[in-house]
């Protein structure tokens, strides 16, 4: 499939009398949460964490979502004729998104020793993370007031990993003499045989559309990229729990037989009889990205382009049921992604660029400020951060980030 | 230019100054988790090591059950056979040859025909009247050929016989005739017969003893003279003198002929086995051989029929032939039967002079040799030797076992019930200690005790019971001991007759004993001989167990138990237990104070565990306990890398010092294990 792909790009390539190349690289990394700030992060990274720096952790809020997205990518892109493009890019994207409740974060900070005759509850826990590549096609007609475009990829899937809590909580008696185990748990698995980043344990596709319209020095862009899904291979594994379960330990039959071997942990497995496991194909949506953005050229030669924005993400958990519109709800709503508002401009110095922007909303209820400073040459250079803030005020920051392009034309 | 070089790095110097030095995160976490759990009863103990078991009666009074069997007492030896009986030679002496009769003839025509002018002066059909004819036969040879039957014969008896018939119709007289032997010319016989008278015939005989004759033997007539007629008479030239050989009864000493088929030995045999005072007549086979070996020098070939009627197997008696081939360097040819599952009737042959007996088998045994029809050369030293061994191990006897004394003992039972009783009391109600003998002789019996004592090894305390549950004096009594019932012989099926020797055994326990010493004299049919036949299975012999039974009714007062165990854990680096809680819910009527002694390879103490923590007994109501009670022992756990032994240390006691209190079998105790973990993450 990847073979296929690539040489029909090479037959476009090689047919068309093609004009203005450029190539672009670009590589960003990226943590945002809604509730671990800058400080926490620092915290968290600093060795061994004591009980000052868990309860400094544990305090911070009752609910938790993260995202950590670390991305790499080689863009090619040609004029094909007058007003038609075609680009060609590489992808390469780990991502790694989750929600979760701050009890789940004191069991696995502290233990349940700490909790005793108390319940600790992990409702609407969810954790997924994937690797995988992307090879995407995207032709643009240009026009003078509009242009429309649209893009195609195969993904070659790696790695999947998903849990989904709808509801669990656990109950320690005082001096753990049962846990009351009540849990709803998913998970699903990508083969765990082999662990190489480039393991091929699924396939999938992708589609993006994008529109605009100019008038009235003004330009419209609507866009929906990476609409699409990973459907990973037959040797996952699907895993399905669901029960109530008070565990006192492992029934010994014969007292005078004990030995330390009825304790192990298959054994309590055997013990517990209401878990599901099978292996099974299973789908994943990627992370898409769906906006709009109306740019406006500022007066004068200092600035560039001055944009304001909206972006949202679409991403579902579990293919539980048909495009729908609550199917387009789910997705929304389970990328733990709120709307994005932004606005952002070039500020030119010669030979220099500064990009600043400000946004609000994503995986942060907070003001980001996206700075990145580019160098315009031959080859030109941009480096940048999508959380400025995080070098001045590290209590109100909640994320981190760096950002790198490389961009030539040809 | 180089300005924008310094603003870009500037720039770079901002956003590496956020760089911080990002380490692994590791913290701790305490885990508190149950473990296991157990509900224990009663029943579920077992004492191990011990041959106690738990026994409960119809109310549920629970008590310690404790058997050992004593050795068996058998009688197998009285009916073993293993027996080897003499051995017998037949030698060829005995060896019969068939009679041998040859003849010869000479026709009056041949007569005639050595008168000159004989056939024209006596033409045959014509009557004329014969002269007086001197010497008519002289030096007539003819050949006597027995190749048919011998070479050569070296004879230790037989009769030659020699008869000449006159079928001439005149009479002849002066007859002498001579047999010669062909290769030697040896003179064996001369015959002389003075008148023959027509019609009639003369005949004579000689020994053969201590003769040698060949296959050939020429017979010589001497003279015959022909005596005139009486008148004139009819002549026929078919008229003849007939002469005949016969050899009869012989017995030979060496021969070299063509022997015939024959029986050289027909042995009726019964053979008695010393059982000693026993008298059976009847024997299930188990496993058994009867073991022939012979030797044979005769060179052709030997053959037995071996016929043992009185040994049957599904009714059809034993029967075996088989050939047996001349020795070589005298070793002996073997012939093993087996006789597993045949029946051996020992009372003689049916039909016996003097009617049945016992203890005898009767079997027959016939040796032949058989012809080959080539000639072979016997000598009458050549034998058959035989002899015959019988090996049986009876499934089962029939008819009188005898009277025997067999002594058993002295036989030591070690027990280890109390070895774990370091101090404190215990008190016991209603002990039993009893004597269970189950007969499966058919046969009475009577046993009697010569030691039972109990010891206590570590005092040296010993006591020996006095009397039985019937005041009988314990030790020297004889306790009779009734014969079983055989109900069916195929399968075995016995009634065993059962015997109980009761008696009590508060004092010997009191002692705390871990040795018991027995030993016992088993007198076999007593009273002789009974009008019922006895029987023995030796599978099924005389059990005998010493049984004791000690109902938990019991006072205990700081009783002492402990015991030491090895033990090698191996501290898991990744998972370090940090305490353990014992949650224990008493159902039993039993106080117990509770330690864990932990020591290290020198016995050295190195901490103890649930030091002196309580469990309190079940709440009693009525002397029954309606309710458990619930303790909560916990204990901080030391590093175990150091502990190779640990001591459980425990005492216990009813609530009430002077009544007993009753264990049934519904009382449980459970145990409930947590720990408290700690781990490191990363």
């Amino acid at each position: 499939m990847k073979t296929k792909f690539i040489l029909l790009l090479l037959f476009i390539s090689s047919v068309i009398n093609a004009q203005e190349r450029s190539i672009t690289l670009k590589s960003g990394l990226s943590f945002e949460s809604m509730s671990f700030n800058g400080n926490s992060i620092e915290d968290i990274f600093s060795g061994y964490l004591d009980n000052n720096l868990k309860n400094n952790i544990l305090n911070l809020n009752d609910q938790h979502t993260i995202n950590f997205d670390f991305t790499s990518s080689l863009k090619y892109t040609e004029k094909i004729r007058n007003n038609l493009f075609y680009n060609f890019s590489f992808s390469d994207i780990t991502q790694l998104n989750a929600k979760f409740d701050n009890d789940l974060l004191k069991l696995a900070l502290k233990g349940n020793y700490d909790y005793q005759d108390e319940t600790l509850n992990f409702d609407n826990t969810r954790i997924r993370a994937t690797r995988y590549q992307q090879f995407k096609l995207h032709l643009e007609n240009s026009a003078d007031k509009y242009s429309i475009g649209l893009g195609i990829s195969y993904v070659h899937g790696n790695h999947n990993y998903t849990i989904i809590s709808n509801s669990a909580s656990i109950y320690t008696a005082p001096m753990g003499l049962y846990l009351d185990l009540n849990y709803d748990i998913n998970a699903y698995a990508t083969d765990t045989v082999d662990f190489s980043l480039f393991e091929n344990n699924g396939n999938g596709v992708a589609l993006d559309l994008t529109g605009s319209y100019s008038a009235f020095n003004h330009k419209l862009e609507v866009y929906m990229h990476d609409l699409g899904f990973i459907m990973w291979s037959n040797n996952s594994n699907n895993i399905l729990v669901d029960s109530s379960y008070i565990f006192n330990g492992v029934t010994i039959d014969n007292i005078f037989d004990f030995n330390d071997s009825i304790l192990e942990a298959s054994n309590i497995v055997d013990d517990y009889d209401n878990l599901s496991e099978k292996n099974s194909q299973y789908k994943s949506y990627l992370s898409s990205n769906i906006g709009f953005k109306i740019s406006k050229q500022v007066r004068g030669n200092r600035f560039g382009l001055i944009t304001y924005g909206m972006n949202t993400r679409w991403q579902p958990y579990i293919d539980n049921e048909k495009l729908s519109f609550n199917k387009i709800k789910q997705g929304f709503e389970e990328s733990d992604y709120k709307p994005y508002y932004y606005v952002k401009t070039e500020i030119k110095f010669n030979k220099i660029s500064i990009l600043p922007k400000i946004g609000y909303g994503g995986y942060t209820n907070n003001l980001n400020v996206d700075m990145a400073l580019m160098l315009k040459k031959k080859i030109s250079f941009a480096i940048g951060t999508q959380h400025l803030e995080f070098l001045f005020d590290k209590a109100n920051t909640y994320g981190a980030g760096i950002y790198l392009q490389i961009f030539k034309e040809l | 230019m180089n300005k924008l070089y310094l603003i870009f790095i500037f720039s770079l110097l901002i956003f590496s100054s956020c760089k911080h030095e990002l380490e692994t995160p590791s913290w701790d976490i305490d885990l508190i988790t149950p473990i296991a759990n157990s509900n224990v009863s009663i029943d579920q103990i077992v004492i191990e090591d011990s041959l106690i078991e738990i026994q409960s009666n119809d109310s549920g009074l629970v008590s310690l059950f404790y058997q050992s069997n004593l050795e068996d007492i058998d009688f197998d030896s009285l009916i073993n056979i293993d027996m080897i009986v003499p051995g017998k030679t037949e030698r060829l002496d005995s060896i019969n040859f068939p009679n041998i009769s040859i003849s010869d003839t000479i026709s009056l025509g041949e007569l005639v025909s050595t008168i000159p002018l004989g056939s024209i002066l006596f033409p045959n059909g014509s009557s004329a009247s014969i002269p007086f004819l001197p010497n008519v036969i002289n030096a007539d040879t003819f050949n006597v050929n027995a190749s048919d039957y011998f070479e050569t014969m070296i004879l230790s008896d037989g009769v030659l016989y020699f008869e000449i018939k006159n079928n001439l119709p005149v009479d002849i007289s002066n007859i002498s005739c001579s047999l010669v032997n062909s290769s030697n010319l040896n003179i064996i016989a001369s015959f002389n017969f003075p008148l023959i008278v027509s019609g009639s015939s003369a005949i004579d005989s000689i020994s053969l003893a201590g003769l040698s004759i060949d296959k050939n033997i020429e017979a010589i007539i001497n003279n015959i003279d022909v005596n005139a007629s009486n008148g004139n008479i009819t002549i026929n030239y078919a008229d003849n003198l007939i002469s005949k050989i016969s050899l009869k009864n012989l017995q030979i000493t060496e021969a070299t002929a063509f022997f015939p088929q024959q029986e050289l030995s027909r042995e009726i045999t019964e053979t008695s086995f010393d059982l000693g005072d026993a008298q059976i007549t009847e024997i299930g086979i188990k496993t058994g051989i009867v073991k022939i070996s012979l030797i044979s020098t005769i060179p052709d070939t030997g053959r037995i029929i071996y016929n043992i009627p009185s040994l049957k197997k599904n009714g059809i008696p034993f029967s075996t032939e088989k050939i047996v081939p001349t020795t070589i360097s005298g070793e002996s040819t073997d012939y093993i039967f087996d006789f597993q599952d045949y029946v051996l009737d020992l009372t003689g042959k049916d039909g016996r002079i003097g009617g049945d007996t016992i203890n005898t088998i009767y079997s027959e045994l016939i040796t032949y040799i058989d012809s080959t029809g080539e000639l072979v050369t016997l000598n009458q030293l050549d034998s058959f030797y035989y002899f015959t061994e019988f090996i049986f191990s009876p499934k089962y006897a029939l008819g009188y076992l005898g009277t025997d004394t067999v002594e058993f003992g002295p036989e030591i039972i070690e027990n280890n019930i109390f070895n774990n009783i370091v101090g404190g009391n215990i008190d016991l109600n209603n002990t039993e200690l009893s004597v269970e003998i189950n007969n499966y002789f058919g046969a009475d019996a009577n046993l009697v005790f010569t030691e039972l004592t109990a010891e206590n090894t570590n005092t040296g305390i010993i006591t020996t019971p006095t009397v039985d549950e019937d005041g009988n004096n314990f030790i020297g009594h004889e306790y009779n001991i009734n014969r079983a019932t055989l109900i069916n012989l195929e399968n075995a099926n016995i009634e065993s007759s059962k015997t109980s020797i009761k008696l009590n055994a508060d004092e010997m326990l009191s002692i705390l004993p871990d040795k018991i010493s027995t030993s016992l004299n088993v007198y076999l049919n007593p009273n002789g001989q009974s009008s019922n036949p006895d029987f023995l299975f030796p599978e099924y012999p005389i059990d005998a167990s010493i049984e004791l039974k000690v109902p938990l009714n019991i006072i205990a007062n700081d009783l002492h138990l402990r015991d030491t165990s090895d033990i090698d854990i191996q501290q898991n680096e990744d998972l370090e237990i940090d305490k353990v809680y014992l949650k224990v819910e008493n159902g039993f009527p039993i106080d117990c104070d509770f330690n864990m002694i932990l020591l290290d390879m020198n016995k050295n103490v190195i901490d103890t565990l649930f030091n002196n923590q309580f469990v309190s007994s079940g709440l009693m109501q009525n002397n029954v306990v309606v309710e458990k009670s619930i303790s909560i022992l916990d204990a901080t756990v030391p590093n175990f890398d150091q502990i190779k032994n640990v001591v459980f240390d425990i005492k216990f006691n009813t609530d009430d010092v002077n009544n007993h209190v009753s264990i049934y079998n519904d009382y449980t105790i459970d145990f409930l294990l947590s720990v408290k973990l700690k781990t490191r993450v990363n």
